[in-house]
């Protein structure tokens, strides 16, 4: 008996005028997967996150989640279904703060028209959900905080809290640890480890090798906007051409 | 005297205000102008009179004014700012909501023609006064700042405290973040025209406590510098709208004392112009974050 993939992206393209960023990609995986992206930069990478989430429209191809075709649809349909993603350059809502960041995600409430004018934040249960989330990734104590004002590291990690606020079935990290020193990345390590229960499936995008072996349970390389190889974090980093990608480019730096 | 005329400024402001607090919270929210409301604030009035007419007590024809004001905001969201959802369809929905504007006015004439029409509020309510700091302050304009001071207030506590609020705040920072995590953009921005065009009738309605009279060219004379004011006091910015509001209302009952009446609506534009010129992002402005983009 074969699992129904609960994403499945079949042979997608991605073009902007001349400029191929998506070449003939194609990737699934089942509920429990946890997918390394990884590849030298302008591989298309964040593209392919782009293309899922629906912030791209596809050339071409097809992207199914659980069965459903989501090829055309719309940003916040996505969402509603079940996909949540972080951006490589951290996005918050930076004038409000953070426990208000996390409860605008938390999507129950947000639903009800007239409920939502009557809360005044203080009804128990929403509270509660939004500070066990901030327990859960450190931030507790800064909840009244301006998210705006929050250090690199815990911006992240709000960011990250608030994706997960809107109870996920896929979550997509585009380079986490982006900007982050080895204890940060460490850190940011545990905090996945640590929900890994709020994260059925996740897709993460890293130039850190150390972070993909650890954290993930298959690895993808591209290059070009194409899959140049798949299969374990093994396989791949010792694969002929993924070493090539990297180190025949001089990006050592990985 | 010159105190008189300060609190006469005051209460012409705090009607500015409450129009300017509409304009804020479109434009924040859509980045886009709703034209609409200047005429939402002529029509206050004349809901008023209509429902009057009718014969609906006085409490109840204010009552009805304001929601009228608020279901006619909806209607305009729908017309004119529904489909229009690209940042570079500005225009479109500023033209679309002027226009709409236009027809109301053009209907409100056709009905009552185009003289001022007397609005029945009971002469004793012009004439009662009230001493306060040794002058005689007539109670209308009481009435007017209460009224003013309490819907924004609750304005206050609706945006920074309801659930509601934060979806708006939400949207108003990042339209597409705020999609992503599941707040729905549209009854958000229904939400936003709803409470701006209820500020706006509201602003009409105490304008017309005030004059006596409603009006269908208010919209234009009066209405419209609540642009004025929301440019003065930064765009987008709520508190730089209500302060930008006390200033301009200020300024030009200080003119008026001063001889310099006849100045009239030149007065506060040049002040926009000015303001601008030295400070292009208003006077407590710079705090309107809009969308990054990606």
């Amino acid at each position: 008996m074969t699992m129904t993939p609960l994403l499945d992206v079949q042979a997608i393209s991605k073009r902007f005028g001349g400029v191929t960023a998506i070449d003939d990609l194609s990737i699934s995986l089942v509920k429990g997967d946890r997918l390394g992206l990884v590849g030298p930069n302008g591989a298309g990478k964040t593209a392919f996150v782009n293309c899922v989430t629906g912030f791209y429209t596809l050339s071409g191809g097809s992207v199914h989640f659980d069965g459903v075709d989501i090829s055309n649809l719309p940003l916040h349909k996505r969402g509603r279904l079940g996909l949540a993603r972080t951006f490589q350059n951290i996005r918050l809502f930076k004038r409000m703060t953070v426990a208000e960041n996390v409860a605008c995600a938390l999507r129950d409430y947000a639903d009800r028209p007239f409920l939502s004018m009557l809360s005044f934040g203080g009804s128990e249960t929403f509270v509660k959900a939004a500070r066990d989330l901030l327990e859960r990734v450190r931030l507790a104590d800064k909840a009244d905080q301006l998210a705006g004002s929050l250090p690199y590291g815990e911006a992240r990690r709000l960011e990250i809290a608030r994706a997960l606020a809107t109870r996920p079935r896929l979550l997509l990290l585009d380079e986490p640890t982006a900007g982050m020193n080895e204890q940060e990345t460490q850190e940011l390590l545990a905090d996945l480890r640590g929900n890994a229960d709020l994260i059925p499936s996740m897709i993460v995008i890293e130039h850190d090798i150390g972070f993909i072996r650890e954290l993930s349970t298959r690895v993808v390389a591209m290059d070009y906007g194409r899959k140049i190889a798949e299969g374990s974090a093994d396989e791949v980093f010792s694969h002929p051409q993924v070493v090539e990608a990297y180190l025949g480019r001089g990006e050592a730096d990985v | 005297m010159i105190a008189e005329q300060i609190i006469n400024g005051v209460v012409l402001g705090s009607m500015y205000a409450l129009v300017a607090l509409g304009y804020t919270l479109v434009f924040g929210v859509l980045d886009k102008l709703n034209f609409a409301l200047s005429e939402l604030f002529m029509l206050g009035g004349f809901v008023v009179i209509a429902s009057v007419g009718l014969g609906a007590p006085l409490w109840l024809a204010g009552v009805l004014a304001l929601v009228v004001c608020g279901l006619l905001g909806l209607v305009v969201e729908f017309v004119s700012f529904r489909k229009f959802t690209s940042p570079d369809a500005q225009v479109t929905a500023a033209l679309s909501s002027l226009a709409v504007g236009l027809i109301m006015i053009d209907l409100v004439q056709k009905t009552w023609g185009g003289e001022p029409v007397a609005v029945p509020v009971p002469i004793e309510w012009r004439r009662a006064s009230v001493s306060l700091f040794g002058m005689q302050v007539q109670g209308v304009k009481i009435v007017i700042l209460a009224v003013t001071l309490v819907l924004m207030a609750a304005l206050h506590v609706l945006i920074s405290r309801t659930a509601m609020g934060r979806n708006i705040r939400a949207v108003a920072e990042s339209p597409t973040f705020a999609t992503l995590l599941g707040v729905d953009v549209k009854r958000v921005n229904q939400q936003t025209f709803f409470i701006a065009s209820v500020l706006a009738g509201a602003g009409g309605l105490m304008f017309c406590l005030r004059n006596g009279i409603a009006s269908s060219d208010v919209g234009f004379t009066f209405g419209l510098k609540a642009l004025a004011i929301m440019a003065i006091g930064g765009m987008g910015d709520l508190r730089g709208a209500v302060l930008g509001a006390i200033l301009v209302g200020v300024v030009e009952s200080l003119a008026i004392q001063f001889g310099f009446g006849k100045l009239g609506e030149i007065i506060v534009w040049a002040l926009m112009i000015l303001v601008l010129l030295a400070r292009p992002g208003g006077l407590f402005g710079g705090a309107h974050v809009t969308e990054q983009r990606a």
